[in-house]
């Protein structure tokens, strides 16, 4: 038996030299994340307010849509669109296929956390709103949104932290990502424990940046509340 | 200015109004008075057409509308309320916006005038209801009498021709109902025409022109303040004053 040594679990020399590799990576892996995740508040808010639509029509088949989407693996989302639609001829660059798939999959997440930051503003607000003469959309983006960032900034900021971290099951379909650069170096120098340690305190350190920016955010959206 | 005919509105099966009609002249102020779940509420949240009315027709200057179980059209709805405001039992202020904010937002957002402008006149309307030291300050800093306030100079910015209030003091604290009632005073005076739905008996006696009486969903007895309070007509007007009255 050979005796033990540190940089059996943690070789630095080695993370080091593989940092600004990885790191390269790490801008990809951010790249993904805000894209996708601009994309799908964008997309989260429209499916929101379809789900919440009178009309049947409209409502189902976002359910639907809603009920796919929370119920299928991502890694199965970036499958189909990667290694399925070139099938029936739409071929997509790696980088545009995972910000498609992690938009559209969390963009169902998102907007059941925007329904309900909706619907938790109180009634009286739209009333309010409608004696004044504002318009449905003049009250949604004055009134009713405002209202409900408020409820809305943590539950987003945690689907924030799940796309970063779902950024990584981008490798599968060759993006050339943070994990998938560690995965890279691992084939070169045999240090797995060193470089999935290495990329696990980096995703680490990100979502804290995310921690710090939710809460400078929710100090800013609080400011009318006293407690 | 206004008139209200044979107006009826259903919950379901619950007839909660029962074949209103109502005249209100310009600059005339009229109080609706009646015991809880008489449909006081719910007449005057018709005249805005914040609830449908199920059958009748409800004229507001030049803008009539026929009621036919179906909810009135987006269009019929902007129609009737380019004429008039409400001030709510809640206050219904915006939370995130200060007091001026609040005071600002329609017309700067809806009609979409001067900014200078508006400011300068929502700074008059929060001098003219005594908020003037509070401009900035947020609705959760004030007190439920300074909160209506606000929300009385907000509806006020629109320049509204007829106000509707909503139990205005029923949320109140009993000190601070008089520097509400003494707003909407002040307005009676200038010949704003208002229709309040109120429970303050000794104030609609005071301020109204006419005094209309509602139990069960429809109207008993109306008539002159001095009239309707000291001599009651009706059996069921006279059971209800005596119980608010004894206080």
């Amino acid at each position: 038996m050979s005796e033990f040594k540190w940089e059996y679990l943690f070789n630095i020399e080695v993370a080091i030299e593989a940092l600004p590799f990885i790191l390269e990576g790490a801008w990809y892996t951010l790249l993904i994340a805000i894209v996708s995740m601009l994309l799908a508040l964008f997309l989260g808010l429209f499916v929101a307010l379809a789900r919440m639509n009178k009309l049947a029509l409209i409502s189902f088949p976002t359910r639907l849509f809603i009920s796919f989407m929370r119920g299928t693996p991502l890694l199965v989302i970036l499958f189909i669109l990667y290694f399925g639609f070139p099938m029936v001829g739409i071929d997509m660059q790696p980088l545009t296929a995972a910000i498609i798939g992690i938009s559209i999959h969390f963009s169902a997440y998102t907007a059941e956390v925007i329904r309900s930051a909706i619907s938790s503003v109180a009634k009286g607000q739209w009333e309010a709103a409608e004696t004044l003469r504002m318009t449905y959309w003049q009250t949604m983006r004055r009134i009713i949104l405002p209202q409900g960032t408020r409820i809305a900034l943590p539950p987003l900021s945690s689907i924030f932290m799940d796309i970063i971290k779902g950024t990584s099951l981008a490798m599968v379909i060759t993006v050339s990502e943070m994990f998938y650069r560690a995965k890279v170096v691992v084939g070169q120098t045999y240090e797995s424990l060193t470089l999935y340690i290495l990329v696990a305190l980096i995703y680490w350190a990100i979502c804290s940046v995310v921690t710090l920016l939710q809460d400078y955010l929710e100090k800013k959206a609080n400011r009318y509340v006293m407690t | 200015m206004i008139k209200v005919d044979q107006l009826s509105k259903n919950f379901n099966d619950n007839e909660v109004l029962k074949s209103i009609s109502l005249e209100i002249e310009q600059g005339e102020v009229l109080s609706i008075i009646g015991p809880s779940g008489s449909g006081k509420t719910t007449l005057l949240r018709c005249l805005n057409l914040l609830e449908s009315p199920t059958s009748g027709s409800l004229k507001i200057k030049d803008v009539v509308v026929t009621f036919n179980g179906k909810a009135p059209s987006k269009k019929q709805k902007v129609d009737i309320q380019q004429y008039s405001g409400m001030v709510f039992q809640h206050f219904h202020l915006f939370p995130h916006k200060t007091v001026i904010e609040n005071v600002i937002e329609a017309p700067l957002i809806v009609q979409k005038r001067d900014k200078q402008e508006v400011v300068t006149e929502a700074e008059e309307l929060l001098h003219k209801v005594g908020l003037s030291a509070h401009k900035n300050h947020y609705p959760e800093q004030l007190s439920g009498g300074q909160k209506q306030r606000a929300a009385i100079a907000r509806i006020l910015a629109l320049k509204p021709d007829v106000l509707l209030f909503d139990e205005p003091t029923s949320a109140l604290d009993p000190e601070l109902v008089g520097e509400v009632l003494t707003v909407i005073k002040d307005l009676a005076r200038e010949g704003q025409t208002m229709i309040i739905v109120t429970h303050e008996m000794h104030f609609a006696r005071e301020v109204s022109d006419r005094v209309v009486f509602i139990a069960d969903g429809y109207i008993v007895e109306e008539g002159k303040p001095e009239v309707l309070f000291s001599s009651p007509q009706e059996e069921r007007t006279k059971k209800f004053l005596e119980k608010v009255l004894v206080r």
